[in-house]
Parts: structure tokens; sequence; C-alpha cells
């Protein structure tokens, strides 16, 4: 469990975010979407334990959060993979510096976002969305319990994206991961979360959490639940302008 | 295949420039003279050629472990990088050729003042190839090392030093032909042997064909060297190329 307990940063006179205060459970799939220069990533790199919030504080399982943790993972919106190394080389890079063996793990899970025929290929040969893959499966090597992510999808075209989005429910469901998701995209957000965070303009407050009631696994197509889809949009549509 | 052509063509003008402006071959000698030139004594130039080249490689050698050393330990931190580069910039600014007879009244004849001379050209570049290569590591990338919390160690050997791989062979590259430059000033200040030598004694005597088999003898070393770094170079990061 995540909790965000009055957490507040500033960068010099500059105030990013303003009193947070968010649990996220175990499992759940908790998305943060506002405008940009709101916070959201400032929120999201302080619970990966990259920025000391300034007043407040952010425990994970209890544990007050004071550098990255193993079991804390993170996808950025660049794929950020290193270009020598093969995909398969790239996913395992985590198990590397921690000393694991995670060969068998690696296979699996390229196995899983099908990317096992790619395996021995470079970054460059793929696609953009296969190395966002890449860079979701070198997160989960790790088997985190949480999983942060900002804005992952954001450099990719729209199809692309909507593939992916579906792909990381699947994954989610599967796993049982807790997931943190920055995005500015209503679509996204619908899709995936179990609660949608909206925040404020800078400095950044939760300004509503609105809950997304719509049985998984969703889809975009014609049995999307489309009239509890539009619904849902339409609110966050209205706080977020 | 084209670069050899390009070689020929270069060659052809030359030939035809002698030709048409009629020059006499004690001021530019026709690529036949050169050629003529060598063929009368290609023991003597091969022979000092493999001096020169030899100075080359052993300057060469030390400029590459040294400035790699250097660069390494100075991108170690930030703040010594910061004091050092403004340093090194004054030093890599000092003309190198001014520094020859000051070698030749410390370390008088023979082997050492050129290998120096050409350790001192060749250096500051991949020193400053070096460290620009180590400190452009992008964001993402560091703020992943971050997140994983790798060492200092680690994220050098996994991610900087392999990342700024490209950068230090432009630094190889344009340091080979200074590397060559570099032992001829040397030996042009102080003759003994090595190609140098033998431009400045054809000079004495009026031989300028012998003087320009010397010139071609030095190009053609500055290609070799330059191509074998850019051969190895494919054989250690094959993924740059295609990036």
């Amino acid at each position: 469990m995540i909790t965000v307990d009055g957490a507040a940063r500033s960068f010099g006179t500059l105030e990013a975010l303003a009193d947070v205060t968010l649990t996220v459970s175990d499992g759940e799939f908790v998305t943060l979407i506002g405008r940009s220069g709101c916070g959201k990533s400032t929120l999201l790199n302080m619970i990966a334990g990259l920025l000391p919030p300034t007043r407040g504080t952010i425990t994970i399982d209890g544990t007050p959060v004071t550098s990255p943790r193993r079991d804390v993972a993170m996808v950025f919106q660049q794929p950020a993979l290193l270009p020598w190394r093969s995909v398969e080389a790239n996913v395992l890079l985590p198990a590397e510096i921690f000393g694991w063996n995670a060969a068998a793990e690696a296979a699996q899970l390229l196995e899983m976002t099908g990317l096992a025929e790619f395996r021995k290929r470079r970054p460059h040969e793929l696609s953009g969305g296969m190395q966002q893959r890449v860079a979701l499966c070198r997160a989960l090597i790790q088997k985190p319990k949480v999983l942060l992510m900002d804005e992952p999808f954001s450099a990719l075209d729209a199809l692309t994206r909507e593939e992916l989005a579906v792909e990381l429910q699947r994954i989610h469901l599967d796993l049982g991961t807790t997931i943190v998701f920055v995005t500015h995209s209503i679509q996204e957000a619908v899709l995936l979360a179990d609660r949608v965070a909206v925040l404020s303009e800078r400095p950044g407050r939760i300004r509503e959490i609105v809950k997304i009631d719509i049985p998984r696994p969703r889809t975009f197509g014609y049995n999307a639940h489309l009239e509890a889809v539009a619904s849902a949009s339409a609110r966050l549509h209205s706080l977020l302008h | 295949m084209k670069g050899l052509l390009g070689a020929a063509i270069a060659i052809a003008l030359w030939w035809g420039a002698t030709i048409v402006f009629d020059i006499d071959p004690f001021y530019v000698p026709s690529p036949g003279d050169v050629v003529e030139t060598f063929w009368s004594t290609p023991g003597f130039l091969l022979g000092e050629t493999w001096v020169t080249a030899g100075r080359v490689l052993i300057g060469f050698g030390i400029a590459v472990a040294g400035g790699l050393a250097v660069a390494v330990a100075l991108a170690a931190s930030r703040t010594v990088e910061q004091m050092t580069m403004p340093v090194l910039a004054a030093v890599n600014a000092v003309p190198k050729v001014a520094l020859a007879p000051l070698l030749l009244v410390w370390m008088g004849f023979g082997n050492t003042p050129k290998i120096v001379m050409v350790v001192l050209v060749s250096f500051f570049p991949i020193v400053v190839a070096t460290m620009s290569g180590l400190s452009s590591t992008p964001a993402e990338l560091r703020k992943l090392a971050r997140v994983l919390r790798s060492s200092w160690w680690q994220t050098f050997v996994k991610v900087r030093l392999p990342w700024a791989l490209p950068q230090i062979f432009v630094g190889l590259k344009v340091a080979t032909p200074l590397a060559i430059i570099g032992a001829v000033i040397g030996e042009v200040v102080s003759p003994d042997r090595g190609l140098g030598s033998v431009i400045t004694g054809s000079g004495a005597s009026a031989d300028t064909p012998m003087a320009f088999a010397a010139l071609v003898l030095l190009a053609l070393a500055g290609v070799v060297l330059f191509y074998l770094v850019a051969a190895v170079e494919r054989v250690v990061i094959p993924w740059s190329a295609a990036v």
C-alpha cells in the first residue's frame, strides 16, 4: 500500500505540489491526470524515492520512502534502452545490477509481451511501441510490488497507444501489481484506472478522485461499456477544464 | 572503391597540371618522377617510413592509454572536471610546434623527443572527446541508473562508457593525422631518421621528387592508420553505425 500524506514539493520558490494526500491499495490501478506542469511527475518521482518531499511523508507498506527500492519499478516516457544491448540484455539490466539470475523470467516476460522472437534484436530495429514493451519488461523483471509509469505511451501514435493500454490492463489483471500511472489522456485514464486522481494546476493538489466503475477487461471496441465510459470521460473533462 | 576512384582522379589532376602548365619538376615533380624516385631507392624510403611509423604508433598508443585514463579520472567527479576543463583547453591551445625546440633542449636527439611530440599533439583530442562522451549520458538513462540504485562503477561500465564510445572514436580519428604530424614536426626540427628527416634533407639538397615521395608515403601512412582505427571501431561498436 502506498500512503502519501500531506506531501508537498517546492523547487526554490516555485511550489510544484501542495499537500497531496492519497492512498493506493495493493493491486490497485490509479492514474494521475492533470495539465502540464501540475506536478504529476513530481509526485511520481517522490513515490519512487528519487525526490524527497519538502513537507509531508510517503510510505510504501508502512516504510517511509527515502531512496529507490528494488520492489518499486519505473517506466518513463522514453524507453531509455541501451542501444548496444539486445532486447533480452536490456530486460536483464536490473537483474544484473541486483546480482540476480533472471534469464528464465526474462524469457517469460518477452513471451508475455509478444517479443520472444525479437529477443536478439537491438532496440533500433524495433518500433516505438515494441521498444516501450521492452521497457515494461525491464521494469517487470524487478518483480515490483509497485509499478510507477510516467506518461509511458505519450510518445507513441494513437493506435499503438490503445494497443499498449489494453495490453497493460491485461498484464495488470495477470500480475496484480499496484500501478500508479501518470497521463494526459482521459481515454487512457478511463480504460486503465480503478481510480483517477485529478490534479489541479500548479501548485498541484488533488482536485477530486474519480472512481471508474466499469467492469474489466475493458476495451475500445463495440463491447466497451460506452455509456459508462462516456459519462466518466465527461466527468474528468469537466474537472480538467 | 569510391575512395580509390577519388584518389585516382586526384593523381590524374596532379599529373595533368604538371603537363598542362609545363611545371619544372624542380618545383613540382609529376607523379611519374615521384614513383621513379621511389623505385630508385625503395629500401631506403620504406626504412624511413618504418622509423616514422614506429614513432607514431608508440606515441599514439601512449596518447590513447593516457588520454583515456586521464579523461576517466577527470570525469569521475563533476567538480574535478569543471576545474580541469579550462586548464586543458589552455594547454591544448599552446601550439605544440613551438615546443619542438624546447623538447630538443630537454631531451636531445633520438626517438624520445619525437615520440613525446606525437603524444603531445594527439593526447588532447582524445581526452576532450572522451570527457564529452562520458558527460553526454542522456537524462533518462541517468534516471534509470538512479531508480535501479546502480553503483558508480556499475553505471560507468554498463551505461556511461559504452555510451561514450562513439565520441571516443571521433577523438581517436581526429588524433590519428595529428599523431603523424607530430612525428614529422619532431623529425623536421631535429632530423635524424624518418620521413620528416628525409624531407628536411631533400629540401637542403633541392631534391624535390624525394621530398614528394616522402610526403606521399606520409599521406599513405595517415590513410592506413585512419582506416585501422575505423576498423577497430566497427568491431568494438557495431551498433553505433545503425543507431
